[in-house]
């Protein structure tokens, strides 16, 4: 009799209605997000440290490009990464210049500008620390244009003339040269970056990546990308560097218990797998 | 004659504009490397113009497609209509100069729609990604084994809980990622680049003609 019902209950976990997993991970990523646990994000990973003690030892007023690939799909990731990176970047008094790689990732510098600075383009220190270049076409040809000379689009996203802004008129070489650091924050890759920017003008790439992308990473990691955020949990580690926690900790939670479920079913489902295949065949 | 035009003078342009283009990443002569800068920027503008073309060919097939009633046209009506943004956006930039990433009504439409929609199409991915972990990854063979084993471990050093149980679990999976990770990955890595690299040459000598259209 119990051997019956422990095989029924095997049989259960193998036929397992698939609803009842979607309800399982609605409730373990919705309910830390409305409830925080409050989980300590834990050891700052080397990756994450290499970037920011990157930044932390750069002179200040050093020229950092940040490229924005992040789709909405993967802002939830790489957008708290970059606003991290650019309260340490600002705090440190570096320059940033802003580029957009994709036709829907301006919106996040605009939004980022905005969470950090206060405002964007009508900053008092826009075109002397801060530049938004806005949406650059054909993603690699874009960036081998810009590295090559920091004036290819002439004009900044709001159509402000490159060449009388005070940022670019100490800059000796106009192009990737001067750079310290490019940054790239997105899903896609970021091979074209370390291509087009470390490889022929030697400034080395960084990286806030969604957490898919982070295996393409590690090829180039440390020597062409000195530091990278990978995922959710290299920006939640970003903001505690910073002492800024914000949507990355917040997210935390909801990211442990739901690793943890996935697990816990993968356990139960491989369980069902074994126990059901010990099952006698025929009878009836 | 008209194989000469269709074929060799296409492939000697083409590989014309790669040798130069390949030629400035080695010389660095200001004038040569002045010229390889312009035509970048000529492959920036040409793109942007086949943005244009695509939107007029996009346009025309959904036109034909609501003016005959034959298939769904809800969707191509909403497609139409999405067009008006961007003639919005040219109207207020040439006559007031307001640049599209200043403009309230794009900004809200990504805002409201374009985000929102995109992230939870996105986000859908966890419930499939969490049943199909459930329903198959077993641990069938060896190396389903191997990989599931990898997969738990990576999960529960990435994640802070994974700390809390064991603390082992980080330097773990750190070296799954930085070891066995790292060395799969270049091996993929390097055949694509030698990949490329062939198809490339292949296409410059003339072998390759697929982007040349159907030809004859």
């Amino acid at each position: 009799m119990g051997t019956k019902s422990s095989r029924s209950l095997y049989e259960t976990l193998q036929n397992m209605d698939v609803r009842y997993v979607y309800l399982v991970v609605l409730l373990v990523v919705s309910l830390p997000i409305l409830y925080p646990l409050g989980l300590p994000v834990g050891t700052i990973s080397k990756e994450t440290l290499g970037l920011y003690n990157y930044i932390d030892e750069l002179p200040p007023r050093s020229v950092i490009l940040l490229i924005a690939d992040q789709s909405p799909a993967a802002a939830a990731e790489c957008q708290p990464g970059m606003i991290a990176n650019m309260y340490h970047i600002i705090a440190k008094g570096h320059r940033i210049l802003f580029y957009a790689s994709r036709t829907d990732a301006p919106p996040f510098i605009e939004d980022a500008m905005k969470q950090v600075l206060g405002r964007s383009s009508d900053h008092p220190d826009y075109g002397k620390l801060y530049v938004n270049l806005g949406f650059i076409p054909q993603t690699e040809v874009g960036l081998a244009g810009l590295a090559a000379d920091v004036f290819f689009t002439t004009t900044d996203a709001y159509g402000n003339d490159l060449r009388s802004m005070e940022f670019f008129q100490d800059l000796p070489n106009k192009n990737a040269r001067d750079w310290k650091l490019a940054i790239y924050y997105g899903a896609s890759a970021l091979d074209w970056v370390v291509r087009q920017v470390t490889d022929p003008y030697g400034c080395p790439t960084g990286g806030g990546v969604a957490a898919v992308l982070s295996s393409r990473v590690y090829p180039y990691y440390p020597h062409s990308v000195i530091g990278f955020l990978t995922g959710l949990r290299g920006s939640a580690e970003y903001e505690i560097l910073v002492r800024r926690p914000g949507e990355a900790a917040a997210g935390m939670d909801a990211q442990s218990l739901g690793h943890l479920a996935i697990i816990i079913m993968i356990v139960l489902g491989n369980i069902g797998y074994y126990a059901s295949r010990g099952k006698p065949r025929g009878g009836a | 004659m008209s194989v000469v035009l269709k074929r060799y003078i296409p492939t000697i342009i083409l590989a014309a504009l790669a040798f130069f283009m390949v030629g400035d990443t080695l010389i660095a002569e200001p004038t040569y490397n002045s010229l390889a800068t312009s035509g970048r920027s000529a492959v920036t503008i040409i793109s942007a113009f086949a943005v244009m073309l695509s939107i007029t060919l996009l346009t025309r097939i959904h036109a034909k497609r609501i003016a005959r009633k034959r298939t769904v046209i809800e969707s191509s009506v909403l497609l139409t209509c999405m067009w008006v943004t961007l003639l919005w956006g040219f109207f207020r930039f040439a006559l007031y100069g307001v640049q599209p990433t200043q403009e309230a009504v794009v900004q809200n439409i990504f805002n409201g729609i374009v985000s929102p929609g995109d992230s939870t199409i996105y986000s859908i991915l966890a419930f499939f990604i969490a049943s199909a972990a459930y329903r198959a990854f077993r641990t069938r063979s060896v190396e389903a084994t191997i990989l599931l084993a990898a997969g738990i471990l990576v999960m529960l050093g990435k994640a802070p809980i994974g700390e809390m149980i064991w603390t082992g679990f980080t330097p773990i999976s750190d070296w799954i990622m930085n070891v066995a990770n790292k060395a799969g990955s270049r091996v993929i890595l390097m055949s694509a680049i030698i990949a490329t690299i062939a198809l490339y040459i292949r296409i410059i000598l003339g072998y390759e003609r697929g982007w040349m259209g159907r030809g004859d």
